[in-house]
């Protein structure tokens, strides 16, 4: 007790506190940017660590990540345009509900719901952390498979009553990953003898070309479209679409704790990470609605689903890390740096040696989000401002940010010029309705997929009908087909409507 | 739409088949020696949008056949001309980065695609062109220790 008391206490020294101030806000603006993300700045922070103290260190990267995971729904809402791959369905209603001029709702709205979601996986962490990594453990392989696939099913169900071409933008995601090296053979793979392509093509390509220039490119070809502001501030000065009533908090409630709770189960389980959480959170909660038409369309509920999953990964994610070792995703590996450059070697022991600083980092995180509610409350007004400029303004301005986040994300022109590739392929699946939401997920997860496919197979010599006697793959699998019963009999219904009429 | 998705998902067998029995045969390494072959992903993912695009076109066909209604076309020839023109705008920018360098290819960029989407003002041109590239050059360099060309 005096371990853990000791160790809280570390965390309100003056350094400690303006590390962690300074790592959210750090985090807040680089999430906010397309193109660049918490990671990214983790990685280039983890070296200027080197001289901090071993708990101001891992508190201000651990804040980065926090600030970096609130920050990409601020693009995601304002220009549609995922500052951060996990604020990807934040998009779904954040921007339409920007559009309607309720820009600062819903960026309220992700605030709240980041910083719950965000509590509630550390309090988790803080309390169950042992139990729920060897759980994790258990995982294997062909349990990720199916986790993989019901994920990818579920969301491309989401695109209601077009789940033929959710599942042509999910395969055609996944195809497009598999360009670049076979992880198995080292050999290159569809790179038509072209070195650039042998890492593969660039996530912040595809991510900013589809979803980022696409979305400039229709808004632009919209007759006058450019004259015009994104929307006019007037439109935001009524009170009720500036502020998150207590009524409707209360109203999402249920959808945070849901969102929460699935964020912090899949941060829990190495590999899965905030992308998956914040597409199962949102299909979740659309599920679960009264008014499930309405999502995609400006529901509140759509932002707080999303948020509040994708930001439930950050504590949760350090729990295979602290017990076990392992990191749960990019930004807990990069965390393991920061640990050795200090002296500490994450896993069991750490608490057993080092329990005094663990607890100092829980004492951090809690603080981290109080700052992260503070810097995004003063922070809101200034995004929401940037709308009052005219579009022919902002979207030339938006334009070379795309260009300069493709080019630093993978210090290379051609990857400027696969952007520009894939905005095209997005303005032609949004004017075809071609779910681009399920091929950028496809892409994401196609070589954790392949990953999974291969370890699968070669454990169960070559015959994958093994992995169905694995009960956690059983439930997942049985998920699936009977999500997929359910949206084929949903389209046939729809199907006869339109017929009848 | 109907007539639009019928031309899309025809496109999409098309190459959905060429990629199966062209195109990934001959860009795979055909390694069979341990695990799954590197050519088993791409093409099972194009086996899946080639099969989709098939529902599709089938599903449109019998649209068609029971005369439901076709909405407008969601692409005209104005839009055409609209994506090719900024489409070519861009890889001029990007040419222009590539020889002119950062900052004066940014400003160069930036000033073109203000005055296409009809910025008259000279003045409110170069208040938002000059700085904003020296900006993003600045902290990204200064600050993160980014390299820009």
């Amino acid at each position: 007790m005096e371990v853990i008391l000791a160790g809280f206490l570390d965390t309100f020294t003056l350094t400690n506190i303006a590390f962690i101030f300074l790592g959210v806000t750090m985090g807040v603006f680089v999430g906010a940017v397309p193109g660049l993300n918490g990671p990214m700045a983790i990685a280039l922070a983890v070296p200027m660590t080197y001289y901090m103290p071993s708990l101001a260190a891992i508190s201000f990267l651990i804040g980065i990540n926090k600030g970096g995971t609130y920050g990409g729904s601020i693009a995601a809402i304002l220009l549609n345009t995922p500052g951060s791959p996990e604020a990807a369905a934040t998009c779904y209603d954040g921007y339409p509900l920007a559009k309607q001029g309720k820009g600062e709702k819903a960026l309220k709205m992700a605030l709240y719901s980041s910083v719950f979601g965000d509590t509630f996986s550390d309090f988790v962490l803080i309390l169950v952390a042992a139990p729920i990594a060897i759980v994790a453990l258990k995982m294997g392989p062909p349990e990720i498979l199916s986790v993989i696939i019901f994920s990818l099913t579920i969301i491309a169900g989401l695109e209601s009553n077009q789940l033929v071409k959710g599942l042509i933008g999910a395969g055609l995601g996944i195809f497009l990953s598999t360009v670049g090296m076979d992880p198995n053979t080292a050999t290159p793979r569809l790179t038509f003898g072209l070195w650039e392509l042998e890492n593969g093509i660039s996530l912040m390509a595809v991510g900013i070309g589809t979803l980022a220039l696409s979305e400039v490119l229709v808004q632009l070809e919209a007759k006058g479209g450019a004259q015009k502001k994104i929307f006019e501030l007037d439109k935001i000065q009524k009170k009720e679409d500036r502020r998150v009533s207590l009524q409707e908090f209360r109203g999402v409630l249920r959808t945070l704790v849901r969102s929460s709770l699935i964020g912090t189960a899949l941060g829990a389980l190495p590999g899965l990470g905030a992308v998956i959480a914040s597409f199962l959170g949102y299909g979740a909660a659309k599920r679960a609605s009264k008014d499930p038409d309405s999502f995609g369309k400006g529901n509140i509920e759509g932002v707080a689903a999303a948020e509040a999953a994708n930001n439930a990964v950050i504590g949760s994610n350090l729990i295979p890390l602290f017990t076990l070792g392992i990191p749960g995703n990019v930004a807990s590996a990069l965390l393991i740096g920061a640990f050795i450059i200090h002296g500490i070697i994450p896993g069991p022991l750490m608490f057993e040696e080092h329990g005094r600083l663990v607890y100092g980092i829980y004492g951090g995180m809690l603080v981290g989000n109080i700052f992260n509610l503070f810097i995004g409350a003063i922070g809101l007004r200034i995004f929401v401002r940037v709308l009052s400029i005219p579009r022919n303004i902002i979207y030339p301005v938006v334009i070379f940010i795309c260009i300069t986040g493709a080019y630093i994300a993978d210090n290379s022109l051609f990857a400027v010029g696969m952007m520009i590739c894939f905005a095209v392929l997005g303005y032609f699946m949004k004017k075809l309705e071609f779910s681009f939401i399920t091929f950028i997920v496809g892409f994401v997860l196609g070589p954790m997929f392949e990953m999974s496919l291969q370890q699968t197979l070669i454990i169960s010599r070559n015959n994958i009908f093994t992995m169905f006697q694995r009960p956690i793959v059983l439930v997942f699998m049985a998920f699936t087909v009977v999500f997929l019963w359910r949206v084929i009999q949903r389209s046939r219904k729809a199907a006869q409507k339109t017929l009848s009429k | 739409m109907k007539k639009a998705d019928i031309i899309t998902s025809l496109f999409l067998l098309v190459t959905g088949l060429v990629m199966i029995f062209v195109i990934i045969p001959a860009q795979t390494y055909p390694g069979e020696e341990y695990g799954v072959p590197p050519a088993t992903v791409p093409t099972t993912a194009m086996a899946i949008v080639t099969l989709m695009a098939g529902i599709l076109l089938v599903q449109r066909l019998l649209d068609q056949r029971k005369n439901i209604k076709d909405t407008p076309s969601p692409i005209n020839r104005l839009q055409w001309l609209h994506i090719t023109g900024l489409t070519t705008l861009l890889f001029f920018g990007l040419a222009a980065i590539r020889f002119l360098h950062f900052i004066p290819g940014g400003i160069l960029i930036l000033a073109v695609l203000m005055f296409i989407t009809g910025q008259r003002k000279v003045l409110t041109i170069i208040l938002v062109s000059v700085p904003i590239p020296f900006l993003i050059y600045a902290a990204l360099w200064y600050g993160l220790r980014i390299p820009l060309p």
